[in-house]
């Protein structure tokens, strides 16, 4: 008797423990990636979107670019002047296919492409490739323009309320005579309280 | 004597108001400005609301520059608290098919009762036509 009833306690247990880990677990749903996302102060996906747009609209209206000679440019570090680490090449790369899809600019390999196109380069060199279809060495176009540019923070923190101020600043520099063509910012404010 | 100087004056004040009747309103070079038949309408064609904001579309102004469509539509906040939305543009090709470009949706913080204008201009030279969505 005295078993069955420490065997009926055991059982109740295992049913409630089962159900309260079955409410506590989490569950996953697939989100809008465009979405604002505000979980924290932190760079996020929004601040990358809305910067990588706000530049490539900005430079899509720039002279060199709406004359349609279809300049061709390389992408340069984005200085990462923050206290956060944040990839500065994911802004870039948006920025990037963005305009390529814009059909009004063309990218060459920039310096962190380098090795890569070099090695390709060489590899079709070697006797295993049909001469007159491998890339001959000499013939990269190099760019007109380059871009490069700069993201900074200031960040102030004062009774629970904490505010994040980001300026992301772009240019245009051409590699010829070292002008600057154009230069746009994008600064974004967030506020945790 | 003055009548002739008065009459060329009202001439001149005559001719300019034809001159600047005859050109477009800026919205009227908005695309669907046609079908729509006056701004009023255009707007209830071009933006959309989600979950219901707090806000109106008071004016939209298009310019079509370098084969790109520059926007400014300038939103009312019909609250006298703040408020804010999120919006974005959408962008379609003069056929109607939607632009491979979706945009993120941008937040905007808008003061009590403020007019604020917001300005796009569009991802390509096939993006044709527009609709501009606002939610809370």
């Amino acid at each position: 008797m005295h078993i069955r009833i420490v065997g009926w306690t055991w059982l109740v247990v295992a049913v409630l423990a089962l159900g309260v880990v079955g409410g506590c677990s989490k569950q996953v749903r697939y989100g809008d990636p465009k979405s604002v996302e505000t979980v924290n102060l932190d760079f996020g996906s929004t601040d990358l979107q809305v910067i990588a747009e706000a530049m490539t609209r900005s430079l899509l209206q720039s002279p060199m670019v709406a004359e349609g000679s279809r300049p061709i440019v390389t992408v340069q570090d984005v200085k990462n002047k923050t206290s956060e680490y944040i990839d500065t090449r994911a802004i870039t790369d948006s920025i990037r296919a963005e305009l390529l899809k814009s059909g009004r600019v063309r990218f060459a390999v920039d310096a962190a492409g380098m090795d890569e196109q070099i090695d390709e380069l060489e590899r079709q060199q070697s006797e295993y490739y049909d001469e007159t279809q491998s890339a001959e060495i000499g013939d990269m176009v190099a760019a007109q323009y380059r871009l490069q540019g700069s993201i900074i923070s200031i960040v102030k923190e004062n009774d629970g309320i904490k505010d994040v101020y980001y300026k992301f600043n772009l240019q245009l520099w051409n590699v010829r005579n070292g002008l600057l063509e154009w230069s746009d910012e994008k600064d974004i404010r967030k506020t945790e309280s | 004597m003055k009548s002739p100087v008065y009459s060329l004056m009202i001439a001149a004040v005559l001719l300019a108001g034809c001159k600047s009747s005859g050109e477009p309103k800026p919205s009227e070079l908005c695309p669907g400005f046609e079908e729509a038949g006056s701004t009023s309408k255009l707007e209830q064609v071009k933006v959309r609301y989600l979950d219901g904001p707090d806000v109106r579309v008071a004016q939209m102004r298009c310019v079509a520059s370098d084969d790109l469509l520059r926007i400014d539509v300038d939103i009312i906040n019909e609250r006298p608290q703040e408020q804010r939305i999120a919006y974005r543009f959408e962008w379609f090709e003069s056929n109607g098919m939607s632009v491979d470009n979706e945009e993120a949706w941008k937040p905007l913080l808008l003061y009590p009762d403020q007019v604020k204008t917001i300005r796009t201009v569009s991802p390509g030279a096939d993006a044709q036509d527009f609709r501009l969505v606002i939610k809370r």
